[in-house]
């Protein structure tokens, strides 16, 4: 692994995602911070309704993390939206975004969304999806050429986008 | 309640507003409250980012929270029906820092369009919160000035107050803080070569950079004071300051028109120390009382100097004085409880 990045991670935060995406994070930044990156973290709000989250997707579109950053961890539906040269999409099970897409099938947000996440996904170095979210990512018609299923994305294979 | 704490911040750039939302996200759950921090990234150049940024806020919602409490600019944008906002900085360079912005050029049309946008949010936007409060009386007329809005005064207190005591009443004047010219720290050293006591003086804290700390550095040896001066030019960790502060004689801290109080004066109240301060050191001079609290002064080494003479030869005059800065930080109620208390509402 590449010694000493800065990598810039930006996850959902909220009442809902609090006990699985924020502990994961929480173990995350301590693991990198460990092994000598530098981290700074980011919380986006998780959208409660399709409507929300589109509008979401746009905010992310938006905003600008700059170039410090040697990489941008997205953890949960719209952060995968936002922009940057070496971006790792991390798609958890529990991502209550990808959920809310599925919920709304047929509607124009779903279509939206779905497309924002394809064209997300194609920007991005790598996405890490488990057995749940790559299941979520078929019904919604999401695919990647950089994707990758691992049985624990917590581990090792977030290093190969680290690299 | 659910509450959402929101901030925003420019990646990797961390300062006393980041630590004051984590604090601040902490004391509330403390008080039993679900409180969740949101944190946006932010970029104020070039003037279309601050414009995106602003989009961006006003285009998320959070829907799952009984309240909301922005920060900063342009956090305070997000959608929610029931926001107060604990205003630590609007976006000052369209206002107090725009005319020294351009103070050697001319702002071109996409800095004056920002600034008109910005106003206007600003105006149109802020009014949506049920109440405003601001962390010092500078913030609060600066609205008023430049939005014509009132915002109640809201001091905040010190992360983390439990962790400070009060030990025996040393032989040295304490200032703890980063080194630079307007923190004056070369005031300090100079007051010591008017000193009359074998009092000592201890600075600490983190050098702007090379040159700052080299001026002290040559300043101390010049002056021939190097054996009643201690300098610590790093970071030094929490629990050193803490001791160091618990056995001080006074607390010196004097910088040049600052906007807000800062922590120094709060944390040596803390430990009961005095604070020693100048007439144009601006925020602190709400805390720090002449011969109440501490002492006032003219920011001229000979009267800085006479202050610490005269602590050094009355220590029951610093422990009074240091006691009753105690009690005024408790009459203020600059405390978390107050803070808890008054943003969500409950009493």
């Amino acid at each position: 692994m590449k010694p000493a990045m800065k990598i810039l991670i930006a996850a959902l935060s909220g009442p809902a995602v609090q006990g699985t995406i924020g502990e994961f994070v929480a173990r995350l930044t301590e693991g990198l911070r460990a092994s000598d990156h530098q981290v700074d973290v980011f919380q986006l709000p998780a959208a409660q309704s399709a409507e929300a989250l589109l509008e979401h997707a746009y905010a992310a579109r938006f905003l600008d993390v700059g170039a410090e950053a040697d990489r941008l961890l997205t953890i949960g539906t719209a952060c995968h939206v936002l922009q940057h040269p070496a971006k790792i999409c991390v798609v958890p099970g529990c991502d209550s975004g990808l959920d809310l897409a599925i919920q709304a099938a047929e509607s124009r947000e779903h279509r939206y969304i779905c497309a924002a996440l394809a064209t997300a996904f194609s920007r991005s170095r790598l996405v890490l999806v488990d057995s749940t979210s790559k299941v979520a990512l078929g019904h919604l018609g999401v695919k990647a050429a950089s994707l990758l299923e691992v049985p624990n994305w917590e581990s090792e294979h977030l290093e190969r986008g680290l690299k | 309640m659910k509450i959402a704490v929101v901030n925003s911040g420019v990646p990797f750039v961390w300062g006393g507003a980041e630590h004051l939302a984590d604090a601040l996200t902490r004391r509330l759950r403390e008080f039993g409250h679900d409180a969740h921090l949101i944190r946006i990234p932010f970029q104020w150049a070039p003037s279309q980012e601050v414009l995106r940024h602003i989009l961006a806020c006003r285009l998320m919602r959070l829907e799952d929270y009984d309240l909301v409490i922005p920060l900063k600019f342009p956090a305070y944008f997000l959608r929610h029906d029931n926001k107060v906002l604990w205003l630590l900085h609007q976006f000052r360079q369209v206002y107090d820092l725009w005319d020294l912005s351009f103070r050697d050029s001319h702002p071109k049309r996409d800095d004056l369009e920002m600034k008109r946008l910005v106003t206007q949010a600003d105006n149109t936007y802020l009014p949506e919160a049920k109440k405003i409060y601001a962390n010092s009386h500078v913030t609060a007329d600066r609205l008023k000035q430049f939005n014509g809005l009132d915002a109640e005064i809201l001091y905040p207190p010190v992360f983390e107050p439990e962790s400070f005591y009060a030990g025996d009443y040393g032989d040295y004047i304490f200032c703890p803080s980063r080194i630079n010219s307007t923190k004056r720290q070369q005031l300090l050293v100079d007051a010591m070569a008017h000193c009359r006591t074998p009092v000592r003086l201890v600075l600490a804290g983190v050098p702007e950079g090379p040159d700052e700390e080299k001026r002290i550095r040559e300043q101390i040896a010049r002056l021939g004071v190097s054996n009643r001066v201690e300098f610590l030019p790093r970071f030094i960790l929490e629990a050193q300051k803490i001791e160091l502060l618990a056995k001080a004689l006074a607390v010196a801290y004097v910088p040049y028109d600052e906007d807000s109080y800062g922590y120094v004066a709060l944390e040596a109240y803390l430990a009961r120390r005095p604070v020693i301060t100048c007439k144009d050191s601006g925020g602190i001079l709400i805390l720090v009382k002449d011969g109440e609290t501490g002492r006032v002064v003219e920011p001229i080494p000979q009267e800085i100097g006479s202050a610490f003479d005269r602590l050094y030869g009355n220590r029951n005059e610093a422990r009074a004085q240091g006691n009753a800065g105690w009690d005024l930080v408790e009459s203020m109620e600059i405390t978390w409880e107050n803070v808890v208390r008054r943003l969500t509402g409950s009493g």
